[in-house]
């Protein structure tokens, strides 16, 4: 069958400049999967109490590694990197023409806080450890530790869910905000819609499920010798958010082919055309179609291997779906002004990799260097250890 | 536990590692811009990004306490003059001291094309900090044409058969050593088409100087006219310092491309305007316009100027009303009450205008009056401001041997009178109904029919009549595709104004076959109301300050020994019946007529008819073709075909081909040797401003910047300095040491391209003014702004010591114009033209056609569009086959062949696309943006439908310009590199290939073979949908 658009599969033209690079799909990504590992973590706790799951112990230090190397990438992009963050210093005078506008005011205190709550957990192992060492180092520690030893917000009930609360909402925000970014960007047809958000959210709820389940196990067996899963609800989750992203896609496309006009028509040719490996096979394909079929049946779901091959599409997914939308969406702006087909030039490669390896130096530097000490059920005798985290081995 | 000990810190260790290498690339890779981040470095308060980002400081500092405005030291200014388009607009180009690069491109505000009351010349260049002039997209995206990355910085020679595309970088020295002293040159290309020819070079054919090229045919001068340069866009001293060449070798084949543009148009214009090639009306104060063939901001001369002034007008309160009469609807802003569109039928704006004529003829709309003074003392004793010839008798009788000539005083028995030509003509005097000499009376009958001293006569007022009255207006309404109601309601209209409206054409109505003729009928109108000279009507313009005597005579090449004489290649401004073909022909009782090619007596530049003249030998042949700014095969209609190709580029037909060019072209693509040019940016050249501005002017483009690779001596490569090297090397006269004459007789050198363009600057600067238009002396800011001084100091010994200052005062501000408030004096203009007008063109009436023998008309009217022996366009192509007529569109942001490089422009309009006519297009199903086959009785070419309301049915249009072959837009090689084409200017549809031949002349384009003009307008076609993709 002959697509609606077909015709606009061979690109117009080559013109005109990107203003934003896939770096920034990169960050999005980051953030937004960053965000929903909170999420994940916030909701455990909430629910259980339960500090001794893998997730306690290494979803935040790895949330807290993909916002440092998420946040890399705007700085990155903007060629200006004393310009981000200056702010928090200068004031926010000189901002007025930023790119990343104000929001991104809140991004560095949601890495803070999951840096926060990441070391709270472990806050009677940094008291232990830190026993007969000098003023200096514990001083230092202190610092590295946002004072954790003296304020530990998960001490207490009622702290502990008011933090919960605003990390919650901090996060939401993360995974949002890229979406919303783009949404009001001026002058780009394809990212003029809440869909992006939307969407967004989905995928970054997969994402961070399929990197839970991906990484916990490896980060708790190097740390304890044991591949402690995360939690089962994982690809239950995922599975959830893959079929929504499944659904809001399709939605999309077909609200857009409907209701849009010539220039989104463009857009989607692109999407169809040109582009429709990255949008259609990667995106689609891996990070929504699979993961929603592997994971249909609920027995399917329990095995690790075929959660782990949905996760891995997951994270993939939300990743190429960034791509897809940064890529194609500013090769049609509402000027008329026709296609770019865009080649990922060699330097981008380069930072791209090397941010994939930043992310994962910082997650392994935490998790080496954090004391989660040995026998931790016994060690960390101020949390209360869940049943449940017990019984799913935790 | 050892194990697990062990494992343990292993693991522990992995991570580590994993840590270390991670964090460390990622810092290694990162460390710039996390270190400027750690230490608040890039944190401007606007983003360094090309879009997004705050702009360059500006050009101007300004004190905030004393509010006065200083040059800022970082930026140097110049002024010179764009050539994005033939607008010619003044510049203002910001250029990096540092880094020598332009950073911006402004108007000048001291040219009259970028402001309304432009800033007059005697002002500091500092007190323009606030007011610069405008320059439209065209202009400001010339940066892009200068740093073109397909530009060519060193001369090439092919490598390979022409239009291989393979191509050598090669030395100054060995491009002059090859070209001038010919032989087995191409042996190291291993074409087996040249490799063994032996090609006569510049050395060579100079020293046939002294032989005739045909010794039957002494009218065709020397050998050395096979030396032929085919130039593009080369105006104003650049067309001088070509012809200077010319001149000294002995050539008289140095063309530029006015026959592709509407040299109709000019003719038309001169035959009416005697002398002159362009009226245009007084915008700002005219009260009615018809723009025929054009609208004001989408093309016509100067485009922004015309635009800007029409805005202008049609906003003040009972301002400017106008109506654009084109197929196509342009941006002209055609909306409102102030103006209206109407969408004629290609071609037929003549038989719309004689409808105009007749109705206002019977009507008596016209300015009688005005008209009776046969004379222009007469007219201006009575008030008038011109005269016409619309009195003056003109012999009928077609056995007379003059007949089709204006009546004498001697034919009328009236004696022998002296004085002008005109003046002796003969009119009947008003009152005593007796004929008289033009120059006796005051006034004259304007209508008249009858016989004088026994020949019959007819006023050329009433030879207009009769012509006017061969249709009705409802059959020229039939015609033109115009309901009669209109047209009288135009013509109504426009006899409404007084002298206030104004009739102005543009290349829509001339270039078809019949373009001449349509073009003075649309004068004409112009005559009936009166209006040259006065505020609100027409003009011929200011005129400009020469730059070719004065203080040097620049065109003057002592010791030449050969004259460049004879026919033109192109056989332009030569008359058939004068040529030894011709006569032979007679003397062997043959029929002489069909020529072999039309002659074109009363035109010029004929550029089109150079490339098939010289494949077919007729009159003659060509040993070296040079191309400048030329691309026949892309702009030329019909000569991008493929047969035609391969015969040009055949090394048998031309020998030898040398282009200057800054990038390999469509055309140059096809050259033995490129010559690296510099962009508009890096020349010279003195052009005058155009008739809309009012004023005099002349802008002097200089090379603000300077980007092609230097010879050994240090001079910037160019075609000037091509020229100077090859006459030096061969020995021509006017070069080197003993080159330039000035005032007093002294010989100065010229060796390199300043020596030369530098005095015609001193021409331009130093003429005799008053009134304002004095150029001031240069400031030491002025010098500081421009960076001057070292310039001063480059070329010190060009001219003369009390010359600089001036001459860098007019470089500083691009030129000489006089004050804006020269424009008028009171209600009439100030630069008013003053011989007599034509009704009647004599001229063309006294001349053949060379293809049927029968003589042009004198008195305009209808003719039917044909092929050079006469068969009517609608029989050549049945309408029924053939439903729609093409047409071209010149666009603010694209107008020529030229700007595919500029992806500003790009970006606005990447793709021309086929524009069709919703109607046309929802009776074939053709919806916007399918592909559609354009089909010709010449070939197809695929492109993408704009269906739109704006365009005449039966039409179809597109932009030139788009669907670049060379130019940067397929892949090449330069010493065994490939250099990628690029997609974007490949992008559209290109049409000119599969325009229409003449089938009565091998390779010729349709021809208007009165005005000159190649026909682009009159090709027939066809849509075939693409019903599959590829």
């Amino acid at each position: 069958m002959t697509m609606v658009h077909e015709w606009f599969w061979e690109y117009l033209n080559v013109a005109h400049g990107r203003p934003i690079t896939p770096l920034l799909a990169t960050y999005s990504a980051m953030v937004g999967i960053a965000g929903a590992i909170f999420l994940f973590w916030a909701w455990r706790r909430w629910r259980s109490h339960d500090s001794d799951s893998a997730e306690q112990y290494f979803a935040l230090p790895l949330a807290v590694a993909l916002m440092i190397a998420g946040l890399t990438n705007p700085v990155l992009e903007v060629e200006q990197p004393g310009r981000l963050w200056h702010a928090y210093v200068f004031g926010w005078d000189d901002a007025g023409t930023a790119i990343i506008k104000f929001g991104v005011v809140l991004l560095p205190l949601f890495a803070l806080l999951c840096w926060w709550l990441a070391v709270a957990v472990l806050a009677p192992n940094i008291e232990r450890a830190l026993v007969g060492r000098s003023a200096a180092v514990r001083g230092i520690a202190d610092v590295a530790t946002l004072w954790v030893r003296r304020f530990n917000p998960l001490a207490g009930e009622a702290s502990s869910r008011a933090i919960a609360v605003i990390g919650v909402l901090l996060a939401v925000f993360a995974i949002l905000y890229s979406g919303v970014f783009l949404m009001t960007e001026h002058g780009v047809v394809l990212w003029g819609s809440a869909f992006v958000p939307a969407i967004f959210f989905s995928s970054a709820i997969a994402g961070g499920a399929g990197l839970l389940w991906l990484l916990l196990p490896l980060g708790s067996y190097l740390r304890d010798g044991r591949a402690r899963p995360a939690h089962m609800g994982n690809p239950s989750a995922l599975w959830i958010a893959s079929l929504a992203s499944t659904a809001l896609w399709l939605l999309w496309l077909q609200y857009a082919r409907h209701f849009g006009g010539v220039e989104l028509h463009r857009a989607l040719a692109l999407v169809d055309g040109p582009y429709r490996g990255l949008a259609w096979y990667w995106w689609f394909g891996l990070g929504t179609v699979l993961p929603s079929l592997l994971l249909f049946p609920r027995a399917l779901r329990r095995n690790p291997l075929v959660s782990a091959v949905a996760a891995a599409a997951a994270v993939v997914g939300a990743f190429a779906l960034r791509y897809a939308l940064v890529i194609v969406g500013q090769a049609v702006p509402k000027s008329g002004a026709g296609y770019y087909l865009y080649t990922v030039p060699p330097e981008m490669w380069t930072a791209l990799i090397l941010d994939f390896a930043y992310c994962i130096g910082w997650m392994a530097l935490f998790w080496a260097v954090l004391p989660y000490g040995t026998g931790a059920k016994k060690d960390i005798s101020t949390t209360t250890i869940s049943k449940e985290a017990v019984s799913h081995g935790g | 536990m050892a194990d697990k000990s062990f494992l343990s810190v292993t693991r522990r260790g992995f991570l580590k590692t994993i840590a270390a290498g991670g964090i460390g690339a990622g810092f290694i890779g990162f460390h710039g811009t996390l270190i400027d981040a750690a230490l608040f470095r890039n944190r401007g308060k606007g983003a360094l990004h090309p879009i997004y980002g705050v702009s360059d400081t500006p050009e101007w500092l300004h004190d905030a306490k004393t509010g006065a405005m200083g040059p800022n030291p970082d930026w140097m200014l110049r002024h010179t003059v764009d050539q994005q388009c033939h607008s010619e607009c003044g510049l203002r180009v910001k250029i990096n001291r540092k880094t020598g690069r332009v950073q911006r491109i402004m108007g000048n505000p001291y040219h009259p094309n970028t402001l309304l009351d432009y800033t007059r010349l005697q002002t500091p260049l500092l007190d323009t900090a606030k007011r610069p002039g405008t320059v439209c997209a065209r202009g400001n995206a010339g940066i892009q044409t200068a740093y073109d990355p397909y530009r060519i910085t060193v001369p090439l020679k092919r490598s390979g058969p022409r239009g291989s595309g393979q191509w050598q970088p090669i030395s100054w020295k060995q491009l002059i050593d090859e070209v001038v002293e010919g032989g087995k040159i191409f042996a190291d290309t291993g074409d087996p088409a040249s490799k063994d020819m032996d090609v006569l070079g510049f050395r060579g054919l100079y020293g046939k100087r002294k032989e005739l090229m045909d010794a039957q045919a002494p009218e065709l001068g020397n050998r050395t006219n096979g030396l032929l340069f085919q130039g593009g866009r080369v105006v104003g001293s650049r067309l001088g310092f070509a012809r200077r060449f010319g001149k000294a070798f002995g050539t008289v084949n140095v063309y530029e491309h006015v026959n592709v543009c509407e040299v109709s148009h000019h003719v038309a214009t001169a035959m009416v305007y005697p002398g002159k090639h362009m009226t245009k009306p007084d915008v700002m104060h005219a009260e009615f316009i018809i723009f025929w063939g054009t609208q004001p901001g989408d093309a016509n001369f100067p485009m922004q100027t015309l635009g800007k002034y029409t805005a202008q007008a049609r906003a003040e309160a009972g301002g400017l009303k106008y109506v654009v009469i084109d197929p196509l609807l342009g941006r002209g802003g055609v909306s409102g009450d102030a103006a209206a569109w109407i969408p004629i039928k290609p071609g037929t704006d003549g038989a719309m205008a004689m409808a105009m004529i007749r109705w206002i003829l019977e009507q008596k709309r016209y300015n009688a009056a005005y008209l009776s003074h046969p004379s222009q003392s007469a007219a201006e004793a009575a008030g008038e401001l011109s005269c016409t010839d619309a009195s003056h008798l003109v012999i009928v009788d077609p056995h007379h041997p003059r007949t089709g000539a204006f009546l004498r005083s001697e034919d009328a028995g009236l004696g022998r009178f002296g004085g002008e030509e005109e003046g002796d003509r003969v009119v009947i005097a008003a009152g005593a109904s007796r004929p008289a000499q033009a120059a006796a009376v005051k006034t004259a009958q304007l209508e008249y029919s009858g016989s004088v001293n026994g020949v019959r006569v007819q006023s050329a007022f009433t030879l207009l009549r009769e012509s006017a009255q061969r249709h009705t207006i409802a059959e020229y309404g039939a015609i033109c595709g115009v309901p009669e109601a209109q047209i009288v309601a135009l013509a109504r209209e426009f006899t409404s104004h007084g002298r206030k409206a104004c009739s102005e054409m543009y290349r829509g109505v001339v270039k078809h076959p019949n373009g001449y003729y349509n073009g003075v009928a649309v004068l004409l109108l112009n005559l009936l109301v009166g209006n040259l000279n006065w505020t609100g009507g027409l003009t011929v313009g200011g005129g400009s300050y020469g730059y070719k005597k004065g203080r040097y005579d620049v065109t003057a090449v002592p010791g030449a020994e050969a004259r460049a004489f004879g026919v033109k290649l192109s056989r332009e401004e030569a008359y058939y019946e004068e040529s030894s073909e011709f006569k032979a022909k007679k003397a062997a009782g043959k029929n002489p007529y069909p020529a072999k090619r039309p002659w074109f007596p009363l035109s010029f530049e004929v550029y089109t008819e150079l490339l098939p003249s010289a494949v077919q030998r007729y009159p003659y042949g060509v040993d070296i073709l040079m191309w400048h700014m030329a691309t026949p095969f892309y702009s030329v209609p019909s000569q991008g075909n493929q047969a035609f190709v391969d015969a040009a580029k055949d090394p048998k037909n031309i020998p030898l081909i040398i282009a200057s060019d800054i990038v390999v072209g469509d055309t140059s693509m096809y050259a033995d040797y490129i010559i690296p040019d510099g962009s508009f940016l890096e020349r010279w050249c003195h052009i005058g401003t155009l008739p809309t501005t009012l004023t005099k002017g002349t802008g002097v483009r200089w090379p603000v910047i300077e980007l092609t690779e230097k010879t050994e001596d240090g001079r910037h490569m160019c075609m000037e300095e091509f020229f100077i090297d090859v006459a030096k090397r061969v020995g021509m006269p006017g070069y080197g040491d003993n080159a330039i004459p000035d005032a007093d007789g002294k010989l100065w050198p010229l060796h390199r391209k300043e020596d030369w363009y530098l005095k015609a600057t001193a021409n331009v600067a130093l003429a005799a003014g008053g009134n304002g238009d004095e150029v001031p002396d240069i400031s030491k800011t002025e010098l500081e702004i421009g960076d001057l001084k070292a310039f001063h100091a480059q070329f010190r010994g060009a001219l003369k010591d009390a010359e600089w200052s001036k001459v860098l005062s007019a470089m500083s501000r691009g030129g000489r114009f006089e004050p804006h408030d020269r424009a008028r004096e009171g209600d009439r203009l100030t630069h008013r033209f003053s011989k007599t007008l034509h009704f009647y063109q004599e001229e063309t009436a006294l001349t053949r056609d060379s293809m049927s023998g029968r003589p042009f008309l004198g008195a305009t009217g209808w003719v039917e569009p044909a092929t050079a022996l006469g068969k009517p366009l609608d029989k050549l192509d049945d309408p029924n086959s053939w439903p729609l007529t093409i047409i071209t569109k010149k666009g603010a942001l694209q107008s020529h062949s030229r700007l595919a490089s500029n992806y500003v422009l790009r970006e606005i309009m990447p793709d021309n696309g086929i524009q069709i006519a919703a109607a046309d297009a929802e009776r074939d199903g053709i919806r916007d943006g399918d592909e559609v086959w354009v089909v010709t009785p010449e070939g197809r070419r695929k492109g993408r439908a704009r269906v739109m309301q704006g365009l005449r049915p039966g039409v179809i249009a597109f932009r030139v310009g788009y669907g670049h072959w060379g130019y940067g837009a397929t892949n090449y090689q330069i010493g065994g590199k490939r250099v990628e084409g690029d997609q974007v200017r490949r992008t559209g549809i290109h049409l000119n290939p599969v325009m229409r031949r003449d089938p009565d002349v091998w390779q010729m384009s349709l021809m208007d073979l009165v005005g000159g003009s190649v026909v682009f307008f009159n090709t027939r076609a066809r849509l075939e949908k693409e019903t599959h993709r590829a």
